[in-house]
């Protein structure tokens, strides 16, 4: 242990901390060579006898970098003083929620450390961050829509109800990766009559679930007017950027109450000065609706190889990214212990996507006027299987229709059980090409020395993207559908022409620097957006829309305040956004109607002697006059900003009234009803034969469902957030966000609506409809504030946030209906009458709806509070715990509505995961 | 450590602990009772002041809702005095009693819904003396269907069997068979509230002939089926009803659920139903079924007796009125009523308690599946020496019916009793007492 | 050498008598792992815990900073269950990251856990924490086993001012359950408990600490029954206690929900070396059940006062003392009226169960620290009384069971050389009954009637456990030490029922 030789040296000293010079008490400190090691005592005091000579003295302590000094011992005693300095990573403040945009428009940016705090499963759990959102607990098991500044359809009580009449709200948001757009137009994935079920994702846009957020870098949510460069969308615009740098082997393992995550990614920089990067990761989710359900979960393994390389040559830079992506969703069933055993129910849903990226870019130095070329371009492939097994038994003796042709055919008695096989298998190709220039003009530098420069930055391009399905379909047996009541045909997705769009924009952004005025910068540009290669007959064939967009901030000049600066700016725009229809709503499948004409069941020999006899109409179902969604939005915002507090305040309103939605249409059908009553079975060889048997022409109203623009959403709000600095001794700064949203959900067309009434054995429907010039939908608002206290403890490697999330109130409204119809159409003619007092018809009378005053009163669900706690710790310099709990508490007092009390109660959502970094 | 020591440790530290409460603890405490029985008196109303009649074996049974226990009480004058937990009751009174000319009869009274919370409580309980019925009995309700080899639910092989219980021939023409429209789960406030005079029903469908044309002797039985097929074609687990006496069968407009009629065997008149395609019995068996003598014309009683009833849904999204169509049937035509429920969800009887005081069912709960291959069937009061069974007709569903057994065609035809088809091996006069 | 030997081993000395003073470690200096291991108490600490427990006392629960990571296994079982709710066998798989740190003035500890893992053949009861929830469960015929998941994390932070005159300390703490089952009948629990402590003491000059602290916590359970199989479902119950159910509800309620509160208060008296320690703790907790289905009505709701105290003597070697336990619970029944329109008007509460459970016990703990081992050997004598009773049905039910038990359990470490610690010991437990009654029964029938008897069999049982632990730890460079540990325990009870526990540990210690 210690030297016995000539008489030793005594070193000693103190380490402390060099943020305040406090001591370090139990910091461990070591000599080289002869490895003594030593901890020092309450103050910090550490002491060695060493025989003289060059040693290295090391020391380490938890949260700070690690020391290494050279030191030379002399005969006399020494004394050190060592100054630790806080591990750098955590020292730098972490930013864990999302960064309000302080540019030209109104977005919000949410960056890694934010995303790593969140503990995400899939993009769907980031837009917790965006003003106005509460937390969400996650849905495996229905597609996840995004919806932007609106409340969403919710139903009488003040739930939220999924509507696929109002799915423009997150078809009409673009979603980009690395600059490719993800495209999911020619998706026609679905079961025929279970259209509206939520899993399925036709006319849907992205869903969220499929987006890993593990390998992002930053992603920026444009909630204003996008740029001109952006078309094709409506609401939105969610740009990602995806890791591209050197990174350390990260490992991430996360379990919650619903799924369990693995993620495990690298990054390695190579070639000159590191500057060419190459990133691979891999990642796996495997997430079920109700941990009791073997049947539906949700599973996502998506794996990534991205490559940034750069040249320089004296005239330009030339930087080219690259990448292949992978991503494969199953969303299927093993069998169920208590199912299995009785009967067959498959469903099984396997999505592969294949996606190849390319972004060319010649960056230019010596060209004045021209900085930049981009060539961007990105393929994908998917190969999309859905199948569906399922025992089926028909409840009573059910009728299949046998041809697809329209006119008089005999149908067939299902009587057995059979197994119904279902597929549908859809293979979507999307391509996409876009060339883009941006350059920089000084103008008017010497127009006046106070106009000390305007700058433009001027952007030009033109956009292709084709989506063509070349799946086989819908492929089953027509004498074996899937359910009893089955009206559709199979359909052969690959005869579906493809959806060429194609666009074009020009943006000038004008940086004025108006000196005491403070500086203007104006971004003012056009996008152009038309369907090529569509058939003639469609109005819009041909037609090119254009998209005018202007975004300025006014940023008045900083004025100090005591040794704080306080800076204020103002800020608008004006665009408007335009929607190209999705490859189901341009072509749809015919719509099939058979009506019955003979339905004798023979008592004696049902097999042989049964005889149904059907008449069917195939109606084209294409709605040749469809035009594209346009969004018009404006919005001003105010920010201001006072030492490291910022506070930014936003009111925006949108006003769309031609979103796309499938609309019923109706007609006026002819059928011979055949009277079977005077069959005797007994004398029958064979089927009975049509022309004996007595029947009357009859005839009948039916609708069928085509693609309209009947879909009116308007939203109104105010959205704010507010940053404030550090409070030392506490080591936290609160962020409030919140908005206030009103958002009204209607139809913008007239309807027909069939009434349900039967008059004396004759239902009303099959004689009128209705067409009815009334308003069906709600009016929503509601009211949310979000108060985060984010603590950061450098020295721990402890951040948590504490949230108090406040919806003040969510009211509800359904809009006022007229029930009294303006025309009808009548089964006699099939064409339209005027009501007017529905005198034509005793029957009519029943055309017109009551409605009870009860319907159109306000709902309003009170104030709900929850709490939610996430934590991350950082255990030695490899491994971070984080756990999170949303609604760890809540406050949701009782209510009184209509005379009865409404008591609530919430669930914890809870999970842990740990994060290797090695 | 005995009991003193323990005491005193006891009472010195919760002196301390209770200082302490006192400071910190706060808490509301809701208004919680002791549970010591409390004193109810019974007071019987039997209408007609000066006639009470003589009765013997009289008892009142309290039936607590909350806890299922029930307390039983030798009823002696017209006024009764018991101690009962406070709690919230269904009270009953039964007796036998002797008519006018040596006719056994029965006096019974039932109040539901009774709060008992204090001292002193008085339960009225109107009291009715009832006859044999001198008509034909419904026997046999079969309303729950089989099941197809892949556990669907069949229901196209349900049927309603009449009895004649009496020792005289009897004429089944005119019969009307009935469906309540109140369900027997969900108990609202009617208005206009027709009740004690008249049931409230959605489905009507009459026995046709002359007077004298469909006799039923004494001992014998009449099969209605809603389809009268062999229904093994469709449903190898099912039953064939081609021998059935009548059929009620409905034209239905939707190609895809179609009614199937089987032109040997005679429908039933339809006088009106709710439903726009076919009429089945409520398969979980929520609603009473009777037959009626309507002494009204079919066009008369549908123009004259409609009855529109309201009642308020109060959801918390607001109240909202809904209002129905229905007709009357005048207490007095009811010839006999069974009234159908389930444990997990009865509310109420949907008829007067002279008419049936309890009910019967098939299944446990709310959409049971055991409940398939069931039926209720009436009882064996006795069998005479002629082998012709008498059944228990005391107007009281709970007491005259077996319940969830296996229904008399399918013992007989020796056909499934389960989805994969195990033959039935039983044979029995009421799915309880085997025939030798 | 030997004189620098013995100075370590007086400072470890001092230390641990002056472990009690958090604030000045004293020459802590270079305190390896393996030194830190063998001065962190476990039997020793555990006497006094209850005193403890005040988040302000956070630094005298132990004299050194240790910190560790482990994944651990663990399985108990017998041949058949004692408590019928609790099942017949549980094995669960943990990783947990626990700090305890001492720095300067301030002492903070943290923990967080991940366990998962089955409790097999559960009876009669179908929700979560039935100890906590007894007797108001959720249940059906048929149980059978639940698959469950354990978030735990939690933190405290104390420190002093005034020259550490005044000590201050809080603590947050927060476990979350998830249980279910994927065969039919299938419950889905989501437990959520937060529980949240401040505590103030003050040190008088003779060495001792007068400290009080106030408790809070919030306790939320939602179970919801789900049915899968075409063939059939089953009835479910809501139970009362003592083979008794709400009869109104049975076969209906798939949902329903248990929120709770508990708020409660201590005082501790606490020596810095050795002298006198005692402590009073009172608790309030409160709960109830509610039906969503029906207006989210309170169908049960329960209330318990539980009184704990301490009290004994503490010395650097030996430690005497004696625990005393009373909580009364009490639980009423809401009575509905008539239900028109499905809204259940309520008529008023009947307090219907009522339940006390005492349990006083006496221990001694004698202890030898040296620099290279250390011996702790245990004793603990104790009395326990559960009665309990349901006074709604006439004649009442009573249940009373009375047991004496004792155990005896010795720590030894060892520290091999300047690698290697060996870690061994041993427990033995005799426990007899003294008296137990069931009342009341006799005529019932049904299975909840029959689980009752069942469980009373068992408890009114005698038993004898055995059980001992050994395991090594390997110091590693930097002050980091790798260890396993492996722990068995063989229980014999009523009649043939043989029982076990079983414990892994892989640990790593800085």
């Amino acid at each position: 242990m210690c030297c016995l030789g000539a008489r030793a040296t005594v070193v000693s000293g103190v380490i402390v901390d060099s943020t305040d010079d406090s001591p370090l008490p139990a910091c461990a400190v070591a000599m080289m060579p002869g490895a003594r090691s030593a901890q020092t005592d309450i103050d910090g005091r550490f002491t060695f006898k060493v025989s003289p000579g060059d040693y290295i003295i090391k020391a380490s302590y938890v949260g700070f970098d690690d020391y290494e000094q050279a030191v030379a011992i002399g005969r006399r005693d020494t004394t050190l003083l060592i100054r630790l300095m806080p591990k750098n990573q955590q020292l730098k403040e972490v930013t864990i929620t999302a960064k309000e945009s302080t540019g030209v428009t109104s977005s919000s940016r949410i960056d890694r450390d934010a995303m790593a705090h969140l503990q995400p499963s899939s993009f769907a759990d980031l837009l917790e961050l965006l003003p106005g959102n509460i937390s969400q607990d996650p849905t495996p098991g229905t597609v996840n829509s995004i919806k932007l500044r609106e409340t969403g359809t919710i139903g009488a009580n003040g739930q939220a109800l999924d509507s696929p009449d109002y799915a423009m709200s997150s078809l009409g948001t673009a979603f980009n990766v690395d600059g490719a757009p993800v495209n999911n137009d020619a998706n026609l994935q679905s079961v025929g009559i279970e259209s509206a079920s939520g899993r399925n994702s036709v006319n849907r846009g992205v869903d969220m679930r499929t987006l890993s957020t593990d390998n992002i870098e930053s992603v920026e949510i444009v909630r204003g007017i996008p740029s001109a460069e952006y078309g094709n969308l409506s609401s939105g615009l969610v740009n990602i950027r995806r890791t591209r740098r050197a990174t350390p082997l990260t490992a991430r393992f996360k379990a919650d109450g619903y799924s369990k995550l693995f993620f495990i990614g690298k990054g390695i920089a190579v070639g000159p000065q590191r500057r060419n990067t190459l990133n691979a990761d891999i990642g796996y989710l495997d997430s079920k609706v109700d941990p009791r359900n073997n049947l539906e979960n949700f599973r996502r393994i998506s794996a990534s190889v991205r490559s940034s390389l750069g040249w320089e040559s004296q005239s330009h830079l030339t930087e080219w990214n690259l990448a292949a992506d992978y991503t494969g969703t199953i969303d299927n069933s093993k069998t169920d212990p208590d199912i299995a055993e009785v009967r067959l129910d498959e469903y099984c849903s396997r999505n592969n996507r294949f996606a190849l990226t390319s972004d060319l870019s010649f960056s230019f130095r010596h060209i004045g006027w021209l900085s930049r070329i981009d060539f961007k371009a990105n393929a994908s492939y998917e190969d999309n299987t859905l199948r569906r097994r399922r025992q089926v038994a028909p409840s009573r003796a059910t009728v299949a229709p046998t041809t697809d042709a329209p006119g008089v055919h005999d149908g067939v008695y299902i009587l057995e059980e059979y197994i119904a096989d279902f597929l549908s298998e859809g293979r979507p190709v999307n391509l996409f090409a876009k060339l883009g220039f941006t350059g920089k003009v000084p103008m008017f530098a010497a127009v006046s020395p106070a106009w000390t420069g305007i700058t433009h930055t001027w952007k030009a391009g033109a956009e292709w993207t084709m989506s063509k399905n070349y799946g086989r379909g819908q492929v089953y047996d027509p004498m074996k559908p899937l359910s009893a009541s089955w009206t559709s045909r199979p359909r052969d997705y690959s005869k579906i022409p493809a959806l060429n769009v194609v666009s074009a924009y020009a943006e000038d952004a004008l940086l004025v620097d108006g000196g005491p005025v403070g500086d203007f910068d104006i971004q003012a540009g056009v996008h152009a957006v038309a369907l090529a290669g569509l058939d003639r007959r469609y109005d819009i064939a041909g037609k090119m829309f254009f998209d005018p967009r202007v975004n300025a901030v006014w940023r008045f000049p900083a004025i100090a305040a005591g040794r704080r600066q306080i800076e204020f700016l103002l800020a608008g725009g004006y665009g408007l956004n335009t929607r190209m229809p999705t490859v189901d709503y341009l072509y749809p499948q015919e719509a099939f109607l058979d009506l019955l004409q003979l339905n004798y069941y023979d008592t004696l020999d049902p097999k042989n002697h049964s005889r149904v006899n059907l008449r069917t109409y195939v109606n084209d179902a294409t709605n040749y006059k469809l035009q594209p969604a346009r969004n018009h939005k404006w919005e001003v915002r105010v920010g201001a900003s006072v030492g490291a507090n910022r506070l930014s305040v936003t009111y925006f309103e949108e006003r769309m009234n031609d979103g796309f939605r499938y609309s019923n249409v109706y007609g006026s059908y002819e059928y011979k009803r055949y009277d079977p009553s005077g069959i005797r079975p007994g004398d029958l060889q064979g089927p009975p034969s049509l022309d004996g048997l007595p029947s009357t022409d009859e005839k009948v109203l039916r609708g069928y469902r085509k693609a309209e623009n009947g879909t009116r959403i308007d939203k109104r709000g105010v959205e704010f957030q507010i940053n404030t600095a550090r409070w030392k001794p506490l080591a936290t700064s609160l962020i409030v966000t919140g908005a206030w949203m009103r958002s009204r959900y209607s139809n913008s067309q007239y309807l027909f609506d069939p009434v349900s009434d039967v008059v004396d054995g004759v239902a009303v429907s099959d004689r009128f409809v209705g067409l009815y010039n009334s308003d069906e939908g709600r009016v929503n608002e509601q009211f949310n504030t979000n108060f985060m206290f984010d603590t950061q403890i450098p020295r721990l490697g402890l951040v948590f946030s504490t949230t108090f999330q406040f919806m003040w109130y969510v009211k509800t409204r359904r809009l006022q209906e007229n029930g009294v119809p303006d025309k009808y159409i009548s089964a006699v003619d099939g064409l339209l009458h005027d009501f007017n007092g529905g005198m034509d018809d005793p029957m009519l009378q029943y055309l017109v709806k009551v409605y009870s005053p009860a319907l159109f009163k306000d709902y309003t669900v009170p104030t709900a509070m929850y709490v939610n706690l996430k934590a991350t710790k950082n255990i030695g310099k490899w491994l971070r715990v984080s756990v999170f709990v949303n609604r760890i508490l809540d406050y949701l007092p009782a209510y009184k509505s209509n005379g009865l009390t409404v008591r609530r109660s919430s669930d914890a959502y809870f999970g842990m995961e740990l994060n290797f970094t090695l | 450590m005995n009991n003193d020591i323990q005491h005193l440790t006891f009472r010195l530290l919760s002196g301390s602990a209770l200082l302490i409460a006192a400071t910190g603890a706060t808490g509301c405490t809701d208004d919680i009772r002791s549970a010591d029985p409390v004193a109810v008196r019974v007071e019987l109303d039997s209408g007609q002041p000066e006639t009470v009649p003589v009765t013997t074996g009289a008892r009142v049974e309290f039936y607590n809702v909350s806890s299922g226990a029930v307390t039983a009480v030798e009823a002696a004058g017209s006024s009764i005095e018991a101690m009962v937990m406070p709690g919230f009751y269904n009270v009953s009174y039964t007796a036998d009693t002797e008519l006018h000319d040596g006719l056994k009869g029965r006096v019974t009274g039932q109040v539901q819904g009774v709060a008992v919370t204090a001292d002193g409580t008085v339960v009225r309980i109107p009291t009715f003396t009832s006859t044999l019925t001198d008509d034909l009995i419904v026997s046999e309700l079969y309303f729950t269907g089989s099941l197809q080899s892949s556990s669907d639910n069949y229901n196209g092989d349900q049927y309603i069997k009449l009895y004649n219980n009496t020792d005289h021939v009897v004429y089944a023409d005119g019969l009307t068979i009935f469906e309540s429209s109140f369900l027997t789960v969900e108990k609202y406030v009617y208005t206009p509230d027709i009740m004690s005079e008249a049931m409230t029903v959605d489905a009507l469908y009459t026995i046709p002939g002359s007077g004298t044309d469909v006799p039923v002797l004494p001992g014998q039985e009449l099969l209605l089926s809603d389809c009268a097929i062999d229904h093994r074609a469709i449903n190898p687990n099912s039953i064939d009803l081609t021998h059935s006496d009548f059929e009620w069968y409905d034209v239905s407009s939707t190609p895809y659920y179609t009614d199937i009629d089987n032109p040997d065997v005679p429908n039933l008149e339809k006088w009106y139903c709710y439903t726009l395609s076919v009429w089945h019995l409520h398969n979980r068996g929520f609603k009473a079924y009777g037959i009626a003598r309507i002494p009204v014309e079919k066009d008369e009683y549908l123009r004259s007796y409609r009855y529109d009833y309201e009642y308020d849904n109060v959801t918390q999204a607001g109240t909202f009125p809904v209002s129905k169509r229905g007709y009357r049937l005048d207490n007095e035509w009811i010839v006999d009523l069974v009234t159908c429920s389930i444990p997990a969800k009865y509310a109420w009887n949907v008829s007067v308690p002279s008419l049936d005081m309890g009910w019967t069912y098939c299944g446990e709960i709310d959409g049971d599946k055991n409940r398939y291959f069931r039926a209720v069937r009436r009882a064996v009061e006795t069998v005479t020496h002629d082998g012709r069974v008498i059944l228990r007709d005391t107007n009281n569903s709970t007491a005259d019916f077996n319940p969830f057994v296996v229904p008399s065609e399918v013992e007989r035809q020796h056909a499934a009793v389960d989805s994969k088809g195990t033959p039935c091996t039983t044979l029995t006069y009421d799915g309880v007492m085997p025939i030798e | 050498m030997m004189k620098h030997l013995h100075n370590i081993a007086l400072t470890a000395l001092a230390l641990t008598g002056m472990a009690a003073t958090a604030q000045t470690p004293a020459a802590a200096a270079h305190l390896s792992v393996a030194d830190r291991m063998l001065l962190t108490d476990t039997l020793y600490a555990g006497s006094a815990a209850a005193t403890l427990a005040n988040p302000a006392l956070a630094g005298w629960r132990h004299p050194v900073s240790l910190s560790a990571v482990s994944v651990s296994y663990r399985r108990n079982g017998s041949d058949e269950a004692p408590v019928a709710a609790l099942g017949r066998e549980n094995a669960f798989a943990t990783f947990l990251a626990r700090t305890y740190i001492k720095t300067g003035k301030s002492t903070i500890t943290g923990h967080a856990s991940y366990s998962t893992g089955r409790r097999f053949g559960v009876q009669l009861c179908e929700v979560s924490d039935p100890q906590l929830l007894y007797p108001y469960f959720t249940a059906d015929e048929i149980g059978g086993s639940m698959a469950s998941e354990s978030y735990v994390f939690g933190g405290s932070y104390s420190s002093s001012f005034h020259g550490g005159k005044w000590l201050y300390g809080a603590s947050l703490d927060y476990r979350a359950t998830q249980e279910y089952r994927n065969r039919d009948p299938r419950p889905k629990n989501t437990v959520g408990r937060l529980d949240a402590a401040f505590g103030m003491g003050h040190r008088f000059d003779r060495g001792y600490i007068l400290a009080a602290d106030v408790r809070a916590s919030k306790y939320r359970q939602s179970n919801s029954m789900m049915f899968v199989s075409e063939l059939g479902e089953v009835k479910i119950y809501h139970l009362t206690g003592l083979g008794t159910d709400y009869v109104r509800f049975a076969g209906t309620g798939k949902n329903s929900n248990y929120s709770g509160w508990d708020l409660g208060a201590s005082l501790s008296l606490y020596p810095e070396e050795s002298g006198v320690y005692a402590s009073a703790a009172y608790d309030r907790f409160s709960l109830k059940k509610i039906l969503k289905e029906f207006n989210n009505r309170p169908l049960c709701s329960l209330r318990d006062h539980s009184v704990k105290a301490q009290l004994g003597w503490k010395s650097q070697t030996w430690i005497a003392g004696a625990d005393f336990g009373y909580v009364r619970r009490s639980g009423a029944e809401h009575i509905f009226g008539d239900a028109a329109g499905n809204v259940y008007p309520e008529l008023f509460a009947l307090d219907s169960f009522r339940r006390s459970s005492l349990s006083v016990s006496g221990h001694g703990l004698w202890r030898r620290l040296t620099q290279r081992s250390r011996l702790d050997i245990a004793l603990r004598v104790g009395y326990s009384a559960d009665r309990e009773e349901y006074v709604t049905l006439q004649p009442g039910r009573k249940s009373d069971i009375r047991r004496i038990d004792a155990t005896a359990s010795a720590r030894w470490l060892r520290r091999l050389s300047d690698r290697w610690m060996l870690h061994t010991g041993a427990d033995v437990t005799v426990s007899r009954n003294v008296k137990a009654s069931l009342e009341g029964l006799d005529g019932a029938t049904g299975i909840f009637a029959d689980g009752v008897r069942k469980d009373f069999y068992w408890l009114s049982g005698n038993s004898v456990e055995a059980g001992a632990q050994a395991g090594a730890d390997c110091s590693l460079r930097d002050n980091r030490a790798l260890g396993i540990r492996l722990a068995y325990t063989r229980t014999a009870l009523r009649g043939s029922n043989r029982g076990y526990r079983l414990a892994a540990t892989l640990a790593f210690t800085f």
